[in-house]
Formats: C-alpha cells, structure tokens, sequence
C-alpha cells in the first residue's frame, strides 16, 4: 500500500492485488481446484451433522407469523369501474359482521396456538434431553475412538520394531530365499554345470528302471527332461512340472507332457493317490525346510501304496561335494541330509525307504593307499580309507521310498 | 422528572449492560438514575433493579419520567411494561441480529430475536427519540419510520484496557511462538463467522504461511453452534488455532498486546467494539465490509469485500503477516481513526441528544 495515497482506491488496489495472487495460485495448482467449495461443503456437512435441523418450534413460529387477522388485509381493489367503492361500501356495511367473524378466528387461532405450543414444549424438552444425552453419547464414543486410536498407534509402533527386528535377524535366510532371477538360461547353466545330455541320459538309465509298473510318474522340477526320455523310452506314462518357462517351452517342443507350476502347489491340486510314482531328481537342496515336509506329506497323499517316490539330491556326507558342487549352483539352499530324508519318508508311513550312494568322485581324486602290509602301511591305509569316507564319498544318494 | 433506563437481560461483560451502567454514571450528575431489567444476573442484583420495582418508584406515579429503553431481544415482561406504561421513551439502538443466522442452531432464540425486531416495529409511535450508535443503525430505524433518529457513537474507552495488567501466562505463551498471531475477539456466535476465519486460516497456514497461530477469545453463547464449530476445528486439524473460551480482561489484554494481526470475518455488527479495542492496541485490522464495520473502521483496516472466500481471507492474512510497511501504516490510520470515538465526545454526544427531549 502506498503510505503518501492512503483512502478506499490504495486498499482496493491492494485487493486486487491479493485476488490476483489467488488466481495465480489456482493457476499453478497450489490451490486444488474448487478448494473454497470444498471447505464449504465440509462446514455445511459438519453444521448438518452436530447442529440438528429445522425444530418444530420454528414451524410454530412460522404459524404464528401467519395469524395475523385483520379487515384491513381484506383487498377491496377491483378490476371494475367503480368496483373497488362498491367493494369499500359492502365492507363498510358488513363491518359489524366481519369484525365479528375475525374475533371468532382470531379466538380459534389463539386456540390452536396455545395447543401448539402445549404440544411443542414437552416435545422440545424431550428433543433437547435426548438430543443431549445422545451428543454426550457421541463425544464419549469419540473420545473413545480417539484412544484406541493412540492405542493401535502405539501398538502399531511396537508391531514394527518388532518386525524389524526379526527382518534384520532373519536377513541371512531371507536373502538366500529372495526370488532369483538370472539373465542367463537355465538350460544353458545345466549344460556348462550338470553335463552334457548324453551323460546324464546314461547316468539315470538305472534309476528310471525303479519306476517300472509305476504308472503315471510325475517328474517334479525335470529341468531338460532327461528323466521323461528314460521314461518314455521305458513306456511309463509322465508328467513334468517346472518353475522355469523356458524349460517347459523346451520339453513341451519335444513333445513331453510339461507343466508350468511350482511342485508342491501341482500336487495339491491332484486327487489323492493319483500317481504312481514321483521323481525329484536334483531338487529338494533348492527347498526351503517347510516346503520339504510339505513335500514328503503330499507325496505320502498323493501316490498310490505300491508306488515309489524317488529323490535324488547332492550328499552332504561328501565333503568333497562341498569343495566341487554345491556352491556351483546359486539356487541351491541347504543340503538334505540322507539320514533325515529317511526319517521324513518313514515318519509320513512310507513302507520301505532305501538310500542308493551314487555318483562316486573320480577313482584319481580319492586318496591312494600306500602299497605294503606291515603296521605302518596298515594304519596309514586305515587312516587313508577313513579319509577318504569323510571327503570322498558318493557326491549323490537317491532314497527310493515305497509307498 | 427522573431519567432511568430499561435493559432486557443484564449480564456482566454484557455490552449493552456495560453502556447502560456507563451512561447512568452521566445521568447520575443530572439527578436520580437508574437501570431496570426484566432478567438480572445475580452477579448484578445490587448494580441493576428488577423491571418491576419501577412502577412502585413514587416519582413513577405521575407518568413524567423519561424511559431510556436498551432493545435487543423480545420479552413478553418489556413488551407488557412498555404498552402499560405512560411515559415518554428513548430507544437506544444497538442492533438486533437477524434470526436467520440463529435459526438452524437455536429455534428458541431465534424467536427472542424475531420477536425483538417485531417490538421494534411496534414503537415508533411511542418513542420521541430514537439514538443509533452508528449509521447503519440508524438507516434501520428510519427504514422502521421512527421518526426523530440521531446517530451518537458508543462510549468506548480503550483506556481502562490499557491499565489493566496482562495475564501472565497467556504472555508467556504468545512470546514463545515464533511466527505471527492473528486475534479475533468477539463471541462464538454464527453471524460473526468464526468458521470462515477458521477454514482460511486453515488456507494460511497449510499453503503459505505454516508457523502463523490463530486465537480466538470470546464466550460461546451457543452450545450447538459452539459443538459444530470445536468439531470443525478439530476436523481441519489446526493445533495452531487457539479457542480461549472466555477471557478475563488480563487475559483480552495479553492477547491484544501479543497479537500481529486483528481479524474477523463478521457479517453482522451495529458497531463492533474489538476493532476500536485492537486499534487502541495498534494492531491492524482486517475484516470484511458487512453492515456498520465499514463506518466503524473507515480507512483504518484491510476492508474485503463482503463477497470474499477463505481463499482471499488467507491471502490478506498472509500479506499482513509478511508486510511490516502495511501493518505499520494500517496501525497509524488506527489511531488517527480513534479520535473519531473519543469517549468524552461520545457522552457529550448522548447527553445532548438526551437534552432535546428531556
């Protein structure tokens, strides 16, 4: 405002000024758009809900403003020539009988008036108790909610430190459990780690042997599908199921029977005793321990007595497992112990449970025996073999379990 | 002859019981006087008499006295005494709200206000002198056709205010804040629009100035409208907003002297005192131009125009808080503006209306 001009014209500059500024905000969308509706709306809805609407004593009063009898609001105007005189002569006339019938309703008026009113008191004081007792009702039930409130927060606020505390406790698992999704082909590291298909066809040719008469067998996590060729070429009807998309694109194309699908969650959706035998070649290191239970539990539901369940998977016993393999493959979780696979298959009421050593490290890594038969060749061969039982044992074991 | 004056209710703090008491003082030098009311606060049994212990007053006998009548609400006890009695009347008019803004919070008082205004009606013909307090008053009456209408300004003297000691704490408080303090004063009432004041303070501080604090001192009269305003508060979230309640004068004192900013977004005042109050406490005013505020501030405040929104309250809000050229000449055109209700003119004023019918 300019100090030398002061008067209205400085303060109406200065609104427009301001009215302005308002616009510009609008513009550039500091002030959402219809904010000051918005805000009214909010005020009216408040008012609607905490105030009450209209009383009854306001229509009383609306009733008494409309009682108001007298001649002179009798219009004696006329559209006529002379009409509004002649209008002004009859009332002049009947006077004494206007006036008289006007007392009469001004009496009944009153009447009705004094029952109203007679009526609106109680009926008030009822609205205003119980409009009382019912806002006190609300403040209560508000000052509740308020509490819980502040309740929940606090209790929100313990939850969150305490699940903090176990994410950072748990991070180690969490991290190795974390989804894993390689840029590389699955097929392509199976081929530069596992070997190639022509090895592995020869390595399982005795085991698939295992699921004859065990019609249909599904080969759960088949990878490239060595296990349903063996078994296809040995007539036995299968299934794979795979969580990698591009391995089940690839068996599909050979014509093998794939299923996109995490193992366990596809046995559920099996009736039980649907199959007569199931495969897990080289999976179970990749489960988690729930899962695994979950796993030998389906599996006692879902194959029929008779048939078998097969597991191949790397030997924790081998410690020379540990120094070549297992680290090999990113995906691999924890190694499943022989002896508590056995338990697990027995446990769920398995008849027969047996573990097959398999794939034995190279008979040049083992560790030679010294050549000779006295004490000193003996002890050191004994020490040799035993050695030998803790670092070079079959990298491998199969359980075959019947069901 | 005696001169004494009629109120409907007088309570303490009560405007016009205060200007009733103010100008019995003046009439007292003239002879005896006194203040009549139909309802009494019992905290004013021994200032102010019951309406009817007049009649039995000897000098009431013959009729002669003059009757300064005080209107604001209707009451069947002031309309029977006004048709009975015979004496010549002056009407001090300070305005009857418009029932409208009291309808949806409170029917029952809304009708006192109805039936005010339909008692005002009714006496031009008895009254001899009708003495608005300002000009918008005053174009009421004429409108109404009483026929003799002068204008004297209220007694207001901000002096008394100025003597009275700031409440401590409430200073305290208001120091340790760091951004500006904007003060309404005036009661919890719907046509004083606390809710508009509300909801572009709410503006203010959530878009353009966030460490402002709004304080808002006067008596809520009316629970329901005081509820639809707490939850309106409550529901914008302003922990800055401050709701005293009540004030004692310590405390009206420490919060007219910690405040940066007067603001009402009122749309119905015959004078509005807390504007001359805030101008004797140099602080500037803002307001919106609605019935006698524009007279009463002239061109001392930040006049809106009456059809502003929440968004151009904020804006003025925020200039006012920011420009400390505009607040410090607003606060000069204050004073300048205060002369014009010196008190001691004001009693004048009254006293020679009173003369040309007394």
């Amino acid at each position: 405002m300019d100090a030398q001009q002061p008067g209205s014209s400085s303060v109406d500059e200065l609104v427009e000024q301001l009215r302005a500024r308002v616009e510009e905000r609008r513009r550039s969308g500091a002030y959402p758009p219809g904010l000051e509706h918005d805000l009214d709306a909010h005020y009216r809805h408040v008012a609607a809900l905490r105030s009450g609407g209209r009383s009854i004593r306001e229509r009383v009063d609306a009733v008494h403003d409309a009682a108001e009898f007298a001649a002179e609001n009798i219009a004696t105007s006329s559209r006529f020539r002379g009409g509004s005189l002649l209008h002004r002569l009859v009332a002049k006339t009947v006077a004494r009988q206007t006036q008289g019938v006007l007392s009469q309703v001004r009496s009944f008026a009153q009447a009705v008036q004094d029952v109203l009113e007679a009526m609106v008191e109680p009926l008030e004081l009822v609205d205003q108790t119980a409009g009382s007792a019912v806002s006190q009702q609300l403040e209560i039930l508000h000052a509740l909610i308020a509490s819980q409130q502040q309740a929940l927060n606090a209790q929100r606020a313990d939850l969150v430190e305490i699940i903090d505390r176990r994410v950072r406790e748990a991070r180690p698992t969490d991290v190795a459990e974390a989804p894993f999704e390689p840029w590389y082909e699955s097929e392509r590291f199976e081929a530069a780690f596992r070997g190639s298909r022509r090895e592995l066809l020869e390595r399982y040719r005795d085991l698939t042997q295992r699921f004859a008469g065990c019609e249909p067998v599904l080969d759960i996590g088949f990878g490239r599908g060595e296990l349903l060729q063996l078994l296809d070429e040995l007539g036995v009807a299968a299934k794979g199921v795979e969580t990698d998309p591009v391995l089940v694109k690839l068996a599909a194309e050979r014509g093998f029977d794939a299923v996109l699908d995490d193992g366990n969650t596809y046995l559920r959706t099996l009736e039980d005793g649907a199959l007569g035998g199931l495969a897990l070649i080289q999976v179970v290191e990749h489960l988690g321990a729930q899962e695994l239970v979950d796993l030998v539990a389906l599996a006692e539901r879902k194959v029929r007595p008779g048939g078998k369940v097969i597991i191949e998977t790397v030997n924790p016993q081998s410690l020379y497992v540990f120094a070549r393999s297992f680290y090999l493959d990113p995906t691999h979780l924890r190694p499943v112990h022989p002896s508590y696979l056995d338990f697990l298959f027995r446990e769920a009421g398995f008849s027969a449970v047996e573990i097959e050593w398999r794939n034995p490290p190279k008979r040049h890594e083992i560790l030679q025996e010294v050549p000779g038969d006295d004490e000193a060749a003996r002890r050191i061969n004994a020490n040799v073999a035993n050695l030998n039982a803790l670092l070079f044992a079959a990298q491998d074991y199969a359980i075959i379990a019947t069901r | 002859m005696e001169i004494h004056q009629i109120v409907v209710a007088a309570a303490p703090g009560d405007a016009i019981t205060n200007t009733a008491l103010e100008y019995r003082r003046l009439l007292r030098c003239a002879g005896p006087s006194d203040v009549f009311a139909a309802h009494r606060d019992p905290a004013l049994t021994k200032k102010v008499l019951p309406l009817a212990e007049y009649s039995r007053r000897s000098s009431a006998k013959t009729g002669e006295n003059l009757l300064v009548v005080h209107l604001s609400i209707g009451d069947l006890q002031l309309s029977r005494f006004l048709a009975e009695r015979p004496e010549r009347l002056v009407l001090v008019y300070h305005n009857i709200t418009p029932p409208e803004f009291f309808a949806p919070y409170d029917a029952a008082f809304a009708r006192l206000l109805r039936e005010g205004r339909r008692e005002l009606a009714r006496l031009p013909e008895r009254v001899q002198l009708a003495i608005a307090d300002s000009e918008y008053n005053a174009s009421e009456l004429r409108a109404l056709g009483f026929p003799r209408v002068r204008v004297a300004p209220l007694v207001v003297d901000p002096a008394h205010l100025h003597a009275v000691r700031p409440d401590h704490a409430l200073t305290s408080k208001l120091s340790a804040l760091d951004g500006p303090v904007l003060l309404f004063v005036g009661q919890l009432l719907p046509h004083k629009r606390p809710d508009l004041l509300v909801e572009a303070y709410h503006v203010l501080v959530t878009k353009l100035v966030p460490e402002a604090t709004l304080i808002l001192a006067g008596y809520p009269r009316l629970a329901a409208f005081e509820r639809v305003f707490v939850q309106l508060v409550r529901e914008l979230n302003l922990p800055g907003a401050w709701l005293l309640g009540g004030v004692t004068p310590e405390e009206l004192v420490a919060a007219y002297r910690g405040a940066t900013v007067f603001v009402t977004a009122s749309e119905h005042e015959g004078l509005c005192v807390p504007l001359l109050e805030a101008m004797a406490f140099d602080l500037p005013v803002l307001a919106r131009a609605f019935t006698a505020i524009p007279e009463t501030l002239g061109d001392a405040g930040l006049l809106l125009p009456a059809d502003s929104d929440p968004l151009l309250l904020a804006e003025a809000m925020a200039e006012l808080c920011e420009s400390p050229a505009l607040r410090v000449e607003l606060v000069a055109r204050g004073r300048r503006r205060l002369e014009a209700f010196d008190p001691d003119t004001a009693r004048a004023e009254f006293l020679a209306a009173l003369l040309e019918v007394a």
